[in-house]
Order: structure tokens, then sequence, then C-alpha cells
């Protein structure tokens, strides 16, 4: 199956890939296109562009996007909550594209959203204290319980700057080390990852 | 004007061909070949700049290496080729057939009166604003070099123009009000930038690139008899993504004149950038847009983003630079 991965930086790509292969249960295959993008306000401007793209001018078959959420809800019933409003993008999405000749289902497209940032997702299992249900009570008592420069502390290293390939490489090892028991990622992240979760399960239902 | 160049072995370009119009924007990954269009205009002027194999593609022979050009002269077309010719090196020749093409000639001249009127900037921080020395030439230098000699050549021959030049720059960077010159005992003519709160000047060489790289451009745009082709290596480069519209303006003012109420034939300009903020001012303008693809053989190829019109369609509203930015258009780096 060929999918094609966005994020905000190219050091969570190669971990997300493996975390998608892991619900999915297969291996597989990226776009040759080499998506990139600048953070949550740069993809509600142009991933309608994206999905247009992929669906019109690529053989991908499903499109994978993972955001932080930064200070932002993903469980609130009302007011802000980045999840939903990321949800209604991607509905606006699919409704924009049309059938394609060669094409037998339209792009299919999953979206993630980390609480507060990707870092929190990969240490799931090391660290039971960091969830979605935490941050989001940090939010509500205007105190966070972790930042994300703690966070990526605790994955990186104490260190001043996260070289890339640093970043990539413990990324990919933590990912490694989630889809073994991806139960907890989803427990403890049950709206953002939960989300995503769900849609790539039905992916896999429908092929 | 430049209509087309097509490159046979030069550089990245094995093969490959880019259309111009009166204003082009080249976006591309580093080694896409947005320099070397570039280097060819300027290759067309002084083809000696065509050395010893230094700038064929790898593993091709030298002399297989040409540029071929389709250019308007006056009222009719004429295609030119810069290549190896066996008698007289690297030589313009004019096609078909690659006649020689001699200076003295009627054609020859008209042609020559073209392709001697390109000039191509690529400004470095380390010349801008460096005391000149008599005697003085009038000219900017490709790299920037008697940035002091050209705005003092142009306040003394063209005050009007000069002070247009003032005020946008007291536009573009507003602490500054006046530009100061002096003459050092030793011939040197310094330029000085007056500050405007406390109104003490300070060297322009203790200037911000950014502001030196303003004050350049604008010399740049405000020539009274401007070339006919002017070519920009990432004029963008140290300029505030704010100013980035003043500079489209600026270079717009040169390739639009009437559209500015200004009496003077449009002068082509070809501009490459990094910046995706400076891409999104050309939404409008895909036909402005020349989009360098490096290929996976390591060769490169270009391709205008108005002979795509689905890709508008996928654009919608979303923000040029980001579309591009994003991999949607190509022109980006390939995945590690």
């Amino acid at each position: 199956m060929r999918v094609a991965i966005l994020s905000e930086s190219s050091a969570d790509e190669a971990a997300l890939r493996i975390l998608v292969d892991g619900v999915l249960g297969i291996q597989t295959t990226p776009v040759a296109t080499n998506l990139r993008s600048r953070g949550w306000t740069v993809i509600q401007g142009n991933l309608i562009s994206i999905a247009k793209f992929l669906h019109y001018r690529t053989e991908a078959e499903g499109l994978v996007v993972v955001v932080d959420s930064n200070h932002t809800y993903l469980s609130a019933e009302e007011g802000k909550n980045r999840l939903r409003d990321f949800q209604e993008l991607v509905e606006r999405c699919r409704r924009q594209l049309s059938p394609v000749a060669g094409r037998s289902a339209p792009l299919k497209i999953a979206i993630g959203v980390a609480a507060p940032a990707i870092e929190a997702w990969w240490l799931c299992k090391s660290h039971p204290l960091i969830t979605e249900t935490a941050w989001e009570k940090g939010l509500d008592e205007r105190h966070e319980p972790y930042s994300k420069l703690e966070l990526k502390r605790k994955l990186y290293g104490n260190l001043e700057v996260f070289p890339l390939e640093l970043m990539k490489q413990r990324q990919t090892e933590a990912a490694h080390e989630v889809i073994k028991d991806i139960a907890i990622l989803e427990k403890n992240f049950p709206n953002g990852f939960g989300s995503l979760a769900k849609e790539l399960r039905a992916w896999r239902r429908i092929n | 004007m430049i209509t087309k160049l097509k490159f046979q072995n030069f550089k990245a370009l094995k093969d490959a061909e880019v259309k111009l119009g009166m204003f082009n924007v080249i976006v591309g990954p580093n080694g896409s070949g947005k320099s070397s269009v570039l280097q060819a205009l300027r290759a067309l002027t002084d083809p000696n700049l065509i050395s010893s194999g230094l700038s064929t593609t790898i593993g091709m022979p030298p002399q297989s290496l040409s540029i071929n050009a389709a250019l308007k002269v006056g009222n009719r077309e004429e295609k030119i080729k810069l290549g190896f010719h066996p008698s007289f090196g690297w030589v313009v020749m004019r096609e078909p057939g690659s006649q020689f093409l001699a200076h003295t000639g009627i054609e020859g001249q008209e042609i020559f009166s073209v392709l001697n009127r390109i000039k191509v900037f690529s400004l470095e921080k380390s010349t801008l604003g460096k005391p000149v020395g008599a005697p003085q030439i009038a000219e900017l230098q490709r790299d920037g070099n008697n940035l002091v000699g050209a705005l003092t050549n142009l306040r003394d021959k063209d005050e009007e123009a000069y002070n247009r030049l003032r005020e946008e720059f007291q536009r573009w960077i507003p602490e500054y009000d006046a530009l100061v010159f002096n003459n050092e005992p030793n011939g040197l003519r310094h330029l000085n930038l007056r500050q405007k709160i406390s109104r003490g000047t300070i060297p322009a060489l203790q200037a911000s690139e950014g502001t030196l790289l303003a004050l350049a451009l604008l010399t740049i745009v405000h020539q009274p008899t401007p070339p006919i082709l002017i070519g920009l290596e990432e004029p963008d480069g140290s300029l505030h993504p704010r100013l980035l519209r003043e500079l489209r303006d600026a270079l717009y003012r040169l390739s639009f004149p009437s559209d500015f109420g200004i009496k003077r034939a449009p002068v082509q300009v070809v501009v490459t950038t990094h910046s995706p903020f400076f891409l999104d001012l050309f939404k409008e303008h895909p036909e402005q847009v020349i989009i360098a693809e490096k290929l996976a053989d390591g060769t490169a190829t270009f391709k205008n983003l108005s002979d795509d019109k689905e890709l508008r369609e996928i654009i919608g509203d979303a923000p040029l630079g980001e579309v591009w930015y994003s991999g949607v258009l190509g022109g980006v780096p390939a995945a590690v």
C-alpha cells in the first residue's frame, strides 16, 4: 500500500511510518514525493492542495498527517479542539476529491494529533504519566505537567540542541518499541492517536 | 529579450530547456540549475567564461557543451548558440547552421547589442559598501563591488533617479535618512549611513548585510539606462520577509514600467530564490514561476508553472510558497 506521511518535521517521518505500518500490519511503500510541512497553521492552509496533488497526480492510496496539539485541547466538546478542526478540514478535503480514471478509490486520509508533541507518543511506554489526559488537565489548571523541551530531553537526552539525525534515530528506536504494544499508546492518547489508529484500521478493512 | 535557453551538457543541465518571459522567478533545490541559468546568461555576453571543462556535465567531453538561446532582436526572432567552434574556440554562433557571428556585421552588431546588455548579479556582503578609489567606474559590479562608485555616479549624473533611490531606501530601511559620501585624503571615497534618530553616521561597512543588500538592489533598479536583462541570484537573501513585497515591486518596475507610470523600455528579469515568502507573491502569476527540478540521475530540468493548468486547481487557495515547500510543485530536495 502506497502511503504518504506528512508531519511537522523530517525527524518524525521514519518513526511515523513504523507506527503506521504497525497499526496496519503491513509494510507500506512511501510515495516518491517528498512531502513536508511547517506546522498546523500551514497544514490548515495547504492540506487540500496536498490531498488533491496526491489524489490526482500520484499513486498514493493513503495520506497520514500528524501534527502537534501544542496548547490546544483534543477532547473538548465545546470551544477550541484541534482534533475536531482537523477532522473538519479532512472532510473538506475528501469532498473535493473526484473520481479519477485508473484510481480504484479516493485517497484515504488519516490524521493524528500528538499532545503536546510527537515525543509524548514515543515516551508512552517508559513514562506512563505522560498522557493526553495529564496534558489537558495541565491546560485546565494553567500549569503544564511537562514542557515540550522536557519531553525532548527525556527522549533525546539532556542536550542543549537536538541534532536531526539523533532525533530520527531515537524516534525510530522508540517507534519500534511502541508498536510492540500499541494498546498503551492508544490508551494514553485516546483522541490524538486513537482517532488515527481507528482510521488506519478502517483502511485495513477496506483493503 | 531572451525567450528560451536550451542547454546541452552544461553542468547539471545535461539536456534541458527553459522558457523565459519578461519576469521570471526560478525556485528549486540546490544543484538544480537555477544558478546555471544565470551563468549561461553571463556566458552569452562573455563566452570565455566557459572554460576547460569546468562547466561541462560530469562525464561529458568539454566541447559537447552548448547553450542555445532564442531572442528577440527588434521585431525579429534570432536563434544563437554558444558553443565550441573549431577555429575560434568558445563563441556565439548564429543558428541554424552554427554560423560564426562577426561583431562587425549588421546582424552581428544587433545581436551583440542585445547580449552585451545582459547583467547578472550575485551580490556578496564582503564587497558591498567597500570604499572606492580613483579612477572610478560607473557601474555596480556583478558581485556588488563598486556600490559606492555606482551611487555617486548616479548622484552626479541623474539627480532625480538618485533622489528616488534615496527615498525608496528610506522606506525600506527607515532607520537611515541619508547617504553621506566622504572623500579621504588617500583618494578613497567612503559611504556612511546617517541614523535618523541619533543623526550620527556609521560607515557602510558596519551596516547590516540586509541594509547593504537593499542599497545595492535599489542601485540596480534605479539605473537610468538599465540593461535589457537583469539576472539576480537570490536577491531576497538577507532581507526581512516583510520587505519582499517591496523588492518584488521594485523588480516589477523594471519589467512592467508602464504599470508604474514609467516611460522606459521593459527590462527582462530573471531571479532565483529559496524563499517561500517571496514565492507567495507570485501566486497570481504562475507564468512568472519556473520550477527547477533535480532528477534522480543528478541532472536537472525546468518547468513553467503556467504550463500545468491542472496544478492551479490543485493549489487552490493555499499560499504558493507553502505549496512549493510541501513538495506538491516539485523543486524540493529529494528525500534522504
